[in-house]
This record gives C-alpha cells, structure tokens and sequence, in this order.
C-alpha cells in the first residue's frame, strides 16, 4: 500500500518554480531520503504535504486519500507528523507539556465540551499525560520531563521533537533534517534510533538530510531533486553510482 | 493619615487593581497568542455593562442570573469580534498593524452601535447590596466589595492558571502562543483555540465590569475607555504576553492610583497622569515589563 503519493505536484512562488512535476511514491515500512542542494526545494515539498502550502498544481495522497485542500492540523490528525529544520519545541514550555500538547483526544469532543464535561477533560488530561510520560521512556527523556525544553542538549532537543510527532500515533513520520548539527557520533546514535522508533511505532519514515553517511545508512530509496526537478531515484548503492547525482553534488568536473 | 482610612484606602487599592487585573488579562492573552493589541477590549468592556443593564435592570431578572448571562454573552461577542473581522484579515495574510487598526474600528464600531441604541446619557449600573453593603470592623468601615472581589479575582486566577497548565484546550493555547506554525502542525485547531483566548478574555473583562460597576455605577458609553487604557497599561507593565505580569501589573496600578490621592489629597486631578508616568519609567528601565521576557514580534 502506498503510504504517500505526491501525482506532479508543482509549487510556484510568483515566477519561482519551488518543487516542479515532483512525483514520489513511499510504500509502507519504508525509510526513504529526499536529498538535493540547498535550496533545492525540500522542505517546500514538506510544506505541501502537511498543507501548509497548497500546491500550485498537482495531488498529494495519503493511503489513497486525497490531502489537497486539507488544513495543516487536519492533516496532522489523519496521522502525518513532522519535525523541523530549525528545531521548533514550545520554548519554555516543559518537556512533558510539549510532548502532550500534541495528542489528538479532543478530534471527539470540542473545545468547548472539553471544558463544561471536566470530569471527562480530567480523565483525557490524566490518560494523554501517562501516554506523554510512556513515549519520553521509550525515546529516553523521561527522567527530563519537569526541564524546560530548551533547558536539553541539542540533540536531546531533537529526540523531543520526534517525540512530540510520535504521541499523535503518525503512520507517517517526515524528518526534515534531523542530523543537522551534530556531530558524527550524534548523527550515527540518531540513525539507531530512527530505526528503533520506526519497528516500535510501525510508521514509515520521510526525511530530508544532507547529512549522506546518514542518508546512505538508513534509507531503502532515495529521491535526489535540484532545482526543484527530480533527478534521480534509487536504492542508495544506486544513487551513490549515478552520474547525474555526482554531477549535481560535486560539479562537472566531479 | 488615620488608621481606619488608610485600612479603607489599602482595600479601595485593592479593587480597584483586582478589577484592573482583570480585564488586563484579556489584553495580555489576545496579544500573547495572535500579537494583537486588541484596542476593542475596552469597549468590550463597556458592552458588558450595557448588557447588564438589559438583562438585570431593564428585564428584572434575578442578579445572578443576568450577571451569567452578561458573562456568557460578552464572551460571544468577544469570539464575534475575532471571527468576523481578525480572524478573516488574518486569513488573508494581513500584518500585524493591520488587524490593529482593525481592532480601532470594531472598537469604534461597537462605541456608536451602543450610542446609537442606548443614547450617550448616562444609566445606572444594576449594583447588588449583597456586594455593596458596608460592615464594619472595629473602627474600619468597608464595603463589601473589598472582600468579595479579591476573592473572586483570586478563584478566577487560580482557576485560569489551572485550566492553561492542566486542560488540553489550556495547553494547546500555551503551544499556539508560542509558536502558532508549529501547534498547527501538531494536530491542534489553532483557530478554535484563539476563539476560545477571546472567550476567555472577554469573559474575564465582563467579570471586571460587574465587579467595575458595582463602585463607579454611572455608565456611558466611553465608560469603558480609562479602565480598559489602564488596563492596557497594567498589562505592558507587567510584561505583556505574561498573564501573572498582568495581574501584577493591575494590582500595581490601582494601589498607585488610589495612594496618590489619598497621600496627596491635592493632585487628585493627576490621578492618570501617574498611572502614564508610571508606565514610561517602567518601559524606560525595562523595556520588557516587570516579568515580560523578550518575544519576537511575528508578523
């Protein structure tokens, strides 16, 4: 089954042609890596499936549903979760409430029913709070979960993240850039436990990296995009031999 | 000064800054989630008063009764004000400054409607002798407002802060305060979560203007506008975006302005004025307020 399929998505700013006739498709269990150049429109391509663009041109489904015209937070709660580039925790926030804020319990009841019906608003606040404390445990913040966010080291910031988009139960999880600024030992664990969350939670994993030695290690396929076209396609010992790819990454004479 | 007046000043300070404390709190959430300086709160504030006086003067109905009501509704229409003029504007990629000036014109829109409806003379508030009768202890002759709105203040507040710190809906406001783009990607209905911030503040500003009402009981139709600039100003002093900065700020403002004129019986008329001197040396020491922490303005 097809997990998700982007059909010539084409996302245009003004006369810049961010992502153009992107066609993927990631079937279920699968890690697959969307690498490219800088500017190479990537995280574009995130922002078209969890709708916070709408694409200019173009279909994005998810297990057969369509996702254009869907609101950001209706998105994430049909089961697509992401984290960010730039890591974006709720500052100040404890590592406890930024995991909880994240369960998806009131898709039943409103806000408002949430609040008049307290001893069901207390219930839900006690069962997500214990989901919140199980999903620290398994990625190994639970004995942080009273610090401030911010308070954690970089890369713990980053498992926080991932954390905060595993409690709403993803069958998707989007990666955008997740080793950015570690160093090879971090970025080594990471992959280690991406693989770990990914049998725990049954989810299928997209990243963007530029981080190859990562990228080569844990992706089944890879897309590689410059300039918003895609390149190539292909298991990593595949891409790693494409000359189209070396071409992009290292120039002509590469 | 006598002891028994000073014992009356110190709780006339207190009402007065619980009141404040209050209706800064709707400033201060507005401005924390969406970054808007919601100049309509003031008249929102106003609104509530005239409600009261259809629903417990001009309709009879029991005082509890039509202060609920006055609550609720003013809730609404703080959740209306949103719906129909922010939240579309917002929708449309309009910055900052200009869902401000729109704030200016539901204000204004809503100061005529009322002049419109219920003239600009001025009405008597409904005031309850349960919450005005005076008592005395010993020498000291009080009202019963200065018990009672402390403490109704007091349960509000504690029960705001454990709504924001132990309720789902109060922790989604916390995610979408801090950053909207990234609460919208969790899965949380940043919309209804912003209606819910108006509710919540209107609600509030409506408490603050029974409990106004029960003191000052002539209402005009600008009625709302020192109370709600105070407010405001209590609100940037304590650090705007902050709620316990609010409420700090509101108890300092009113103590301020009742002990100056009761120390200086003589500058009574400059009772505002040092309410705005008071704001300038705090912006001038710190620009933040007394516990605001710096936050990017995001447009």
């Amino acid at each position: 089954m097809n997990v998700l399929e982007t059909r010539h998505v084409t996302m245009r700013f003004g006369g810049l042609t961010a992502v153009d006739d992107l066609n993927i498709v990631i079937e279920e269990g699968e890690i697959v890596s969307l690498i490219g150049p800088n500017g190479a429109g990537k995280t574009t391509c995130f922002n078209v499936i969890t709708g916070i663009y709408q694409p200019t041109e173009g279909e994005v489904y998810f297990y057969g549903e369509k996702l254009n015209g869907k609101r950001p937070d209706q998105v994430a709660s049909i089961g697509i979760s992401r984290t960010f580039q730039n890591i974006r925790l709720f500052k100040t926030m404890s590592v406890l409430d930024n995991v909880m804020c994240a369960t998806h319990f009131n898709r039943r009841s409103g806000l408002f029913a949430n609040v008049l019906h307290l001893p069901n608003a207390l219930k839900e606040e006690g069962v997500s709070r214990e989901k919140a404390m199980q999903i620290l445990q398994e990625v190994g913040l639970a004995q942080y979960a009273d610090w401030k966010a911010t308070s954690l080291p970089y890369g713990m910031q980053r498992r926080l993240e991932i954390a905060r988009a595993l409690i709403s139960e993803p069958k998707l999880l989007l990666l955008d850039e997740p080793a950015a600024g570690m160093n090879p030992k971090e970025s080594d664990e990471l992959a280690d436990f991406i693989f770990e969350i990914k049998d725990k939670f049954h989810i299928t994993v997209f990243l963007i990296e530029h981080h190859m030695k990562l990228v080569m290690k844990i992706s089944d396929r890879i897309y590689v995009t410059q300039y918003g076209k895609t390149i190539a396609m292909g298991t990593p010992e595949e891409i790693s031999n494409n000359p189209l790819v070396i071409q992009a990454y290292l120039g002509e004479e590469g | 000064m006598p002891f028994d007046v000073l014992i009356q000043q110190i709780c006339n300070g207190l009402v007065l800054g619980c009141v404040y404390a209050l209706v800064s709190i709707g400033y201060t959430i507005t401005y924390g989630i969406i970054r808007l300086i919601n100049f309509a709160h003031n008249s929102i504030f106003m609104l509530s008063m005239y409600f009261a006086i259809v629903f417990v003067t001009m309709l009879a109905l029991p005082w509890w009764l039509g202060f609920i009501i006055v609550i609720a509704l003013t809730a609404i229409m703080g959740v209306l004000t949103e719906k129909l003029a922010y939240h579309r504007l917002r929708n449309r990629g309009a910055p900052t400054s200009t869902i401000k000036i729109a704030a200016l014109g539901v204000s204004y829109l809503i100061d005529n409607v009322v002049i419109v409806i219920f003239s600009g003379r001025p009405k008597q508030f409904p005031t309850v002798d349960l919450l005005t009768d005076v008592f005395e202890i010993g020498p000291v002759r009080l009202q019963r407002t200065a018990i009672i709105v402390p403490l109704v203040v007091l349960v509000l507040l504690v029960g705001l802060t454990w709504f924001l710190n132990h309720t789902k809906p109060g922790l989604a406001m916390r995610a979408v305060s801090r950053d909207m783009e990234a609460a919208r990607l969790m899965g949380i209905d940043v919309d209804k979560t912003i209606a819910f911030s108006f509710a919540i503040g209107s609600g509030l500003a409506a408490v603050g203007a029974i409990l106004w009402g029960q003191r000052y009981t002539s209402v005009i139709p600008t009625v709302g506008s020192m109370p709600g600039m105070k407010s405001f100003i209590a609100a940037v002093i304590g650090g705007i975006g902050n709620i316990d900065g609010a409420v700090i700020g509101g108890m300092l403002i009113g103590m301020i302005e009742v002990m100056v004129v009761a120390f200086f019986p003589a500058l009574s008329s400059y009772r505002d004025v040092f309410s705005f001197c008071l704001l300038l040396i705090v912006l001038l020491i710190k620009p933040t307020g007394i516990i605001g922490e710096k936050v990017a303005d995001k447009a």
